[in-house]
């Protein structure tokens, strides 16, 4: 401790320098920090899907007979069938998209990860048009309880009307998909009201009591059906998330490769910038020796100097990239750091800090105090 | 003319320099390039996407939906309003007076990528008689048209490429049953190519659907757009939207080119910022290993000027080595890469706009990063220089 000053009147002895070379590290921290952020936030939300959910949806499209939701709950393994119907449309204008899941109170019971409460629940099964809105509409829309919205739809009501109106009677949240924007309402209403394909869904979402079965019985369900009217396709929502997403995946994989090669190039010239940098000083350091400095001293000193250069760079950084994730919230879905990325991001410091130190450490330990006083 | 003079002489030995600093010369080269590299990726993604995209429509086509679809997939039209459409002024009729208007219909199966095996939604479109009368860049590769009323279909070139079990000759289990694939196409690099083509009305019974999707009209010449839009909007009995072709398209790739732009200036932002942060530190340290000989220089009569363009030269010629780089770089990463997802397919495209906006940036970083040591190494004292200290 007692070195300090002299570990900041090194680092401040060419200001420039260690202002630029700070802030090209704090540049690449930021980079790190988005990048990782987006990668830990999407890994996140697969590890939130499940194996023992499946989904069993139309083959080809076609209405599903609601009535199928029996002969599924009667395969083998099943412990749970929640009948869904989901839409898209938009509140006022196109760009307001949302997803509209019209179900039963068995949905909630095969997500239990969507957090409202019992009295909500019974609220929901009494308010014909009542609906849930997940948070990212709430915030979006500025929808609130007791709010009624209209969200404009393709599926026509009896009366020709596709313009469908929702009361807001809770917002909820649900681990990983905090940028969702969909909202939760009676399957009843929808079914009553509609024009075509009455007691029809599109889907139904599955629970059963093994995943390790959960590819197992997706086939027996669909064999069930297969030479029916209505073909299913059921997958686990594991495999649909990483098929579903595969799109958005191949992309953030071309650009996760490009941008972390672009990140440790970053790094790597920082860490040589730094080394030249106590390469020039190497005089100094034989003045440091000829006053009585040990050897392992002018060692940990060269050490503590790019320790904390490239520490407080990659704080600094991490904490910018914190707060320039939410700005990304509506393109890329992901709105926090996870803890995870601060760690990552802390290892690779200490290991920049210790590869760029080293070998001028090294040195500064080694070298005969005559040769470098002289300068040769 | 002796400034002139002055000036080169001066960046000629500076430049003859440069091999004496590899180490911290390479830092601004090695960083332009990364920056360089990595912008040029990315928006090679969006400009490969948007060229096929915007290539699929033309300013004589019009897009017709229901009132307040977002896509044609989404929308939904009756038997009726396609006779409404048909019958609209300002639509092309062909030689034997028919109207030159396909209604249209969409359906997505999931079908196998060659590349990782995983499943993507692959594209059926289902086309009127009429379409490819409208749609003339389509020309068959292989194999035969498909004949309407029979479960058959042709096969864009890029889908066939990329995805499996689409040869000419083999099966697609529909609703109704097997459909065979009888020909193969090519139609000029558009989206159609990333899309099997059916008929519509046999499409539409397989898929027990009752309504078409969207139909797509020719226009008697691209101003007569007003007039067609006119007649449906003001028309009571039916309820539509009316979008010119191009319009549609470029409203269709907004998103993902909105995306794909914020990812490349953003990242492509923050890794400048480090590149200029370097590029100082690699000029600030080149003037300071230079001040001896800079100040004899001037001390022998060269001008501050001379100076100045010399550190100016240096700092230009490594990013322009790096940006360089960089496009070389990108252009062997990216170019011709297919990129597969879930209804598109395309090629990533490095257009030499691309590479222009790498050189401008890095000319920009050229000069911030060689502007504040030029300024301090034209105002050096020279007499202080000259001691060394």
């Amino acid at each position: 401790m007692k070195y300090l000053p002299l570990i900041w009147a090194g680092l401040w002895r060419k200001r420039l320098r260690t202002v630029f070379t700070f802030l090209s590290i704090v540049a690449a921290f930021v980079l790190f920090g988005v990048l990782q952020g987006v990668d830990a936030g999407l890994a996140h939300v697969r590890d939130l899907q499940r194996l023992d959910r499946l989904f069993a949806g139309s083959r080809f499209g076609t209405p599903l007979p609601i009535s199928i939701g029996t002969q599924i709950e009667a395969v083998p393994g099943v412990t749970l069938v929640a009948p869904a119907h989901g839409m898209g449309g938009y509140w006022r204008d196109q760009k307001n998209g949302l997803g509209i899941a019209s179900i039963d109170k068995r949905w909630f019971a095969a997500i239990p990860e969507i957090n409202v409460t019992k009295d909500q629940l019974k609220e929901l099964s009494q308010t014909r048009t009542g609906a849930f809105v997940s948070v990212a509409c709430a915030e979006k829309y500025g929808w609130k309880i007791g709010d009624r919205i209209s969200v404009t739809t393709n599926l026509p009501q009896r009366d020709g009307s596709k313009i469908w109106t929702y009361d807001v009677l809770a917002v909820f949240s649900q681990e990983g998909r905090d940028a969702d924007r969909y909202i939760v309402s009676n399957y009843s209403y929808l079914d009553e009201a509609r024009a075509e394909d009455k007691g029809s869904v599109n889907y139904f979402v599955v629970r059963i009591n093994d995943p390790a079965q959960s590819a197992e019985v997706s086939r027996a369900i669909d064999k069930l059906f297969m030479t029916s009217g209505t073909p299913t396709r059921t997958f686990s929502e594991k495999t649909s998330g990483q098929s579903g997403q595969n799109s958005s995946f191949s992309t953030a994989f071309f650009i996760k490769t490009v941008v972390s090669a672009a990140f440790f190039t970053l790094l790597f010239l920082t860490a040589n910038t730094m080394m030249q940098a106590f390469r020039e000083r190497i005089p100094e350091f034989a003045v440091l020796k000829t006053v009585g400095f040990s050897d392992l001293t002018v060692f940990t000193i060269v050490l503590a100097e790019s320790t904390l250069l490239t520490v407080v760079g990659a704080a600094l950084g991490l904490t910018i990239a914190a707060f320039l994730m939410p700005l990304a919230k509506d393109t890329i879905g992901i709105a926090h750091i996870r803890p995870i990325v601060f760690y990552y991001g802390g290892v690779c410091a200490l290991l920049v800090a210790f590869v760029s130190g080293m070998v001028p450490g090294w040195r500064a330990k080694r070298l005969n105090i005559v040769d470098a006083l002289a300068g040769r | 003319m002796g400034v002139l003079k002055q000036i080169a002489a001066v960046t000629l030995l500076t430049l003859q320099g440069v091999p004496q600093r590899l180490g911290s010369s390479l830092v601004i080269v090695v960083g332009m390039a990364a920056v360089v590299a990595v912008v040029i990726s990315v928006l090679s993604m969006s400009s490969g996407f948007l060229e096929s995209v915007n290539k699929t429509g033309r300013a004589d086509r019009a897009i017709v939906t229901n009132s307040g679809a977002i896509t044609e997939s989404l929308s939904s039209l009756p038997r009726e309003t396609i006779r409404v459409i048909i019958d609209a002024p300002g639509v092309k009729r062909g030689g034997d007076g028919k109207a030159v208007v396909s209604a249209d219909i969409f359906a997505y199966q999931p079908v196998t990528k060659k590349s990782d095996g995983l499943l993507i939604y692959a594209t059926i479109h289902g086309i009127g008689a009429e379409a490819f009368v409208l749609l003339p860049q389509i020309k068959l590769l292989s194999g035969r048209m498909f004949k309407p009323g029979l479960r058959e279909m042709i096969v864009g070139k890029m889908m066939q490429s990329q995805l499996e079990g689409l040869q000419v000759g083999s099966n697609i289990p529909l609703p109704d049953g097997d459909w065979s694939v009888v020909g193969s196409f090519e139609s000029d690099g558009d989206q159609h190519e990333s899309e099997l083509l059916g008929d519509a009305e046999t499409l539409m019974s397989s898929f027990r659907r009752t309504s078409f999707n969207s139909a797509t009209v020719m226009l008697d010449s691209p101003d007569a757009f007003d007039i067609f839009k006119d007649a449906l909007s003001t028309n009571p009995a039916v309820s539509v939207d009316v979008t010119r072709e191009t319009v549609y398209f470029a409203k269709l790739s907004k998103p993902l080119n909105d995306f794909l732009t914020l990812v490349a200036f953003a990242v492509g932002g923050i890794m400048g910022l480090g590149a200029v942060f370097g590029a100082l530190n690699t000029m600030y340290s080149a003037i300071s290993v230079r001040t001896t000989e800079i100040a004899t220089l001037r001390a022998i009569g060269f001008g501050g000027v001379a100076v100045v363009v010399s550190v100016f030269a240096e700092a230009l010629v490594l990013t322009l080595l790096g940006a360089a780089l960089g496009a070389c770089l990108a252009w062997a990463l990216s170019s011709g890469i297919v990129v597969v997802s879930d209804y598109y397919i395309y090629t990533l495209v490095v257009k030499p706009s691309l590479i222009a906006l790498g050189i401008v940036w890095a000319v920009l970083t050229g000069v911030v990063g060689g502007l504040f040591p030029a300024i301090r190494a034209a105002s050096l004292p020279v007499a202080t220089a000259l001691r060394g200290i």
